[in-house]
């Protein structure tokens, strides 16, 4: 298929997609059919290093027809679109592109069962998403070098023992594939001496992995009876399996260590508290929430690196600590059904790998091990303007800091904003 | 499906009892306007009644159409039953006062009671209250509609669903279930509770898919990391891997692969060293560009370079290679005065005091008895040993004087140095087949052909950032040293471009590390 077909496909998708949308929201009074309708037209700019890139906009379209069969059953088909035209300013800095475009279709079905008489709900999932991206000038919808697809599926349990409180435990089990990346090394021939230009077991889909995560989740409100904050858990650990990406050995060339070649364990944890209260301020009932959040997490992975222009073997490369703090401050004031808020948060994130090593502004290999810090404050602003529909602003900072002073193809140490402005519509 | 709906008044909100009614207390029409009959319980004859008619359990009244009644329960409670609605007193139980009301509107005000509870039951409703006023309404369908003016009321259905209704709100509930909640500060209704469920079920389905994401978001970073995508100089992507093969145990061979959307080019070097390569093969790589002030350990016999974008070829090759102090050996013309030295990743700035003499900083490389330039096979450069003295005597490197044939002298290579024009074999030459360097952006082009102009060859060479934009001379500014301007180089990356009279056209355009080039010797 072409790039024009495949826009043509898309954009018929989101047509749909939007009818769907439409119709659901006539049809709301059915109890067994609940249509969930979330869409969003920003427009805005991404800065970086003093440099911004030209006005652009973000659109997104969350269409979910619910069906309730019975108090038992119900499913959630799901039709997310996504068109990314404004970076945000937590994506990635390499190469220091400030124009990127990303487009993303995904469809999924959740099966619910809920138990008669009791708390729980067991959920069983599918879904498939296409990501793609552009990035340079000759890319096209379709050919990004990173596009990528992944196909999940999974299961989980809730227990929604004091609504909204409750905990939950799933296993999900998800296959990334980058569909237009193969390692070069593998597409090469010889040389004009007639010798092969590849090492011996070169792999092919290198980026390509199976992923098989379990996590759980819980919330409750504290002290129970007589709630003042809301408590909330989430831990999470992911094996990652690179199914063709064989490991870097000292001296720069490959293990025979199929079937499994790299492998990532990743954990992670999060503890949140919430105090949500009320106060008066220039005659109006506002509702303030405040949050506090703490993550930590670590990533243990067997692969190595070997740096061929400086010849330097990197062991544990891929290994890092990180942990993060940050407040969020919300207030919300008028309808409960059509506040309007402000949103405030700051988010202080550090990452410490323990065996990537850092190189000073010349390239040369320091000895430490490699950090970096992040700070990232957002300001957001939501007025209503009709049933549904929201005027929105948001500000984002990104304030990065990093002993890796080597910055030739990827940046460690730099500061970006972007802004966006629009309407975001909720049924 | 029977509905049953359930009042309840929060307890916690239930203020303290005021007055006592329950058993004993006397219900009667306190008031009537227009036709309002009633039927007394086991009778089946209706008879119009009037203000003071005691009713007894079992009694039912009626208000005829622009009709009204209101009941007084005797302690503090009143009902009052609008136009065409049909009341009925209940048989209750002790601590409870029970009413019917099948169709029509009534408006209750229920006096705050703890040991006395007020029920309205509706043909598909059963509605428990203290202290309260509210009013309920029943259609012909069974539909009920419940406003509440004062109080607080729980409401529930038969499917676990329960609101709380408020001062000035106003509640539908149909067969169906609760509708939803209208007036000042309506909270959720149960459709709404049930939406407001499956939003938080799509949210959380939309939360795991951005912790999935970034999984791949990862991958994409750890590429750009390592440097293995960045963008040229003409806003397309290259892709780079390089790596490095020991092809032999004196042997080794370093590759850098460029990849575009529509084309793959290559860079190779294959070198053959004195002696076998030890297992850190670091070790005799970094001692490639040259000792200072001691002789290598590992150096290069012979060496085999090239680039190709797969169709065209521009290759060296050099053979005889041995280790010479080229500060000291007498030949000026051989001095390096400024080396990279791998040990520190610096180019440092060698001490000769005493150019073409002894005395100098000893400087140890690898210098070469053969060398051979050809672009697809054609020669275009490098020298051979030579039986005897040629009529140009000319001398490569390290080697006497007129022992060798330089194979290269077809080609005459003319440098422009600062400015932007140059002399192209004696006379003044512009761009594009000229040697020289772009105004203001560090892109410099060699040209050289052959005296009969017939081959010839071109690099344009470009200093990019990691974005593509090629680095200006103000980004060198105060940079006045060869040493010290390499050495800023290695931040940037190399992008060169090869043509020849043989390409027909093509170019080879590989985009790397400078440092590659350095540490090969094409850059010197």
């Amino acid at each position: 298929m072409n790039a024009n077909a495949m826009k043509r496909r898309f954009s018929l998708n989101a047509v749909l997609a939007g009818a769907i949308c439409a119709v659901s929201a006539a049809s709301a009074s059915a109890v067994e059919y609940i249509p969930v309708c979330k869409a969003s037209l920003l427009g805005g700019q991404y800065f970086l290093k003093g440099t911004n890139a030209n006005v652009n906009a973000n659109g997104s379209l969350n269409v979910a027809p619910v069906v309730r069969f019975s108090d038992q059953w119900s499913l959630i088909p799901h039709y997310w679109f996504n068109y990314q035209g404004t970076k945000g300013v937590g994506d990635g800095v390499g190469a220091g592109t400030l124009w990127q475009q990303q487009m993303d279709h995904k469809v999924g079905f959740t099966g619910i069962f809920s138990p008669a008489a009791t708390d729980w709900k067991h959920k069983h999932s599918v879904s498939y998403r296409r990501n793609f991206m552009k990035e340079t000038l000759d890319e096209s919808w379709g050919y990004g070098l990173f596009d990528y697809d992944k196909l999940a599926v999974g299961i989980e349990a809730e227990n929604v023992y004091n609504d909204p409180f409750s905990y939950r435990l799933g296993f999900d089990a998800y296959k990334i594939g980058f569909p237009n990346y193969k390692s070069l090394e593998s597409q090469t021939g010889v040389d004009p001496a007639g010798n092969p230009l590849n090492r011996e077991l070169t792999s092919v889909d290198v980026l390509d992995t199976w992923n098989f995560q379990l996590s759980a989740a819980g919330s409750r409100p504290y002290p129970y009876e007589d709630p003042v904050v809301s408590l909330h858990a989430t831990y999470s650990v992911l094996w990652q399996v690179y199914n063709d990406q064989r490991l870097v050995n000292r001296l720069g060339q490959f293990n025979t260590n199929k079937p499994f070649g790299r492998q990532d364990f990743q954990q992670n944890i999060g503890l949140a508290v919430g105090y949500p209260t009320t106060m008066k301020m220039w005659g109006r009932d506002l509702r303030v929430s405040y949050t506090m959040g703490v993550t930590a997490g670590h990533n243990g992975s067997n692969q190595n690196s070997f740096d061929a222009a400086r010849t330097q073997f990197i062991h544990d490369a891929y290994s890092y600590y990180s942990f993060g703090v940050g407040p969020n401050w919300s207030v919300a004031w008028g309808d409960k059904k059509r506040p309007s808020s402000v949103n405030l948060s700051f988010q202080f994130n550090h990452q410490q790998y323990t065996g990537r090593l850092a190189q000073n502004s010349e390239g040369v290999y320091t000895g430490s091990n490699q950090w970096q810090d992040r700070y990232i404050a957002s300001l957001g602003q939501s007025y209503p303007i009709a049933t549904g529909f929201n005027l929105v602003a948001r500000a984002n900072f990104l304030w990065a800091a990093s002993n890796q002073a080597m910055e030739k193809t990827y940046l460690y140490t730099y500061r970006t904003a972007n802004y966006m402005m629009g309407f975001t519509y909720e049924y | 499906m029977r509905l049953i709906l359930v009042f309840s008044l929060a307890i916690s909100l239930v203020a303290a009892p005021c007055g006592a009614a329950g058993p004993g207390a006397m219900v009667s029409l306190s008031q009537t306007s227009g036709k309002v009959f009633y039927l007394r319980a086991g009778s089946t004859v209706w008879a119009e009644v009037g203000a003071g008619h005691v009713l007894s359990p079992g009694d039912r009244v009626r208000a005829d159409a622009g009709a009204r009644a209101t009941v007084d329960f005797g302690d503090g409670s009143r009902v009052e039953v609008g136009s065409n609605a049909s009341f009925t007193l209940q048989e209750s139980p002790a601590k409870e006062t029970i009413v019917q009301l099948s169709i029509g509107r009534l408006r209750a005000w229920i006096a705050k009671r703890v040991d006395q509870k007020f029920s309205v039951r509706t043909p598909t409703a059963v509605c428990s209250v203290r202290g309260t006023e509210f009013a309920v309404e029943v259609n012909p369908q069974g539909n009920t509609r419940v406003e509440m003016f004062q109080g607080l009321l729980a409401v529930g259905d038969n499917a676990g669903n329960e609101l709380l209704l408020k001062d000035g709100q106003q509640l539908d509930v149909t067969t169906k279930g609760l509708g939803s909640l209208e007036g000042q500060g309506a909270g959720p209704s149960g459709a709404e509770l049930r939406r407001e469920a499956a939003k938080r079920e799509v949210g959380l389905e939309m939360t795991k898919e951005e912790v999935q994401a970034a999984a791949a978001l990862e991958q994409k970073n750890a590429i750009y990391q390592q440097g293995k995508a960045i963008i040229d100089v003409n806003g397309h992507r290259v892709r780079i891997e390089e790596y490095i093969v020991r092809s032999k145990p004196d042997e080794f061979k370093l590759v850098v692969l460029n990849s575009r959307a529509d084309r793959f080019d290559y860079f190779y070097y294959r070198g053959t060293f004195n002696k076998a390569l030890p297992d850190d093969i670091s070790t005799a790589l970094r001692q490639m560009p040259g000792c200072i002030d001691s002789p290598c350990d590992y150096f290069l016999t012979s060496f085999d370079t090239g680039r190709s974008n797969t169709m065209d070829t521009m290759r060296e090759t050099a053979g005889g290679g041995h280790l010479v102090d080229v500060n000291n050996n007498g030949v000026a013309q051989d001095r390096v005065t400024e080396a990279f030295d791998s040990a520190t990743d610096r180019f440092v700035i060698l001490n000769i005091p005493n150019p073409g003499g002894a005395g100098n900083q000893p400087f140890y490389q690898t210098l070469y008895n053969t060398n051979l330039l050809t672009f697809n096979g054609v020669q275009h450069g490098g020298w051979t040993p030579s039986a005897a003295a040629v009529a140009a005597p000319w001398a490569p490197p390290g080697l006497p004087l007129g022992t060798y044939t330089k194979n290269s002298t077809t080609h005459i290579t003319e440098f422009a140095g600062a400015t932007a024009t140059t002399l192209r074999q004696g006379a003044v030459c512009g761009p594009p087949n000229c040697t020289y360097k772009e105004a203001g952006v560090v892109h410099e082009v060699f040209y050289s052909e052959s005296v009969d102009g017939k081959t010839w060859d071109k690099y344009d060479n470009y200093i990019i950032s990691d974005d593509g934009k090629i680095a200006q001379w103000s980004d060198f500014a105060g940079i006045t040293g060869g040493a010290e301007y390499k050495q800023t180089m290695l931040k940037w990356n190399f992008q060169t471009i090869v043509t020849a009279s043989e390409f027909g056209g093509r170019k080879i355009d590989l985009a790397v590390e400078p440092r590659i080039f350095i540490q090969s010797g094409l850059i010197q």
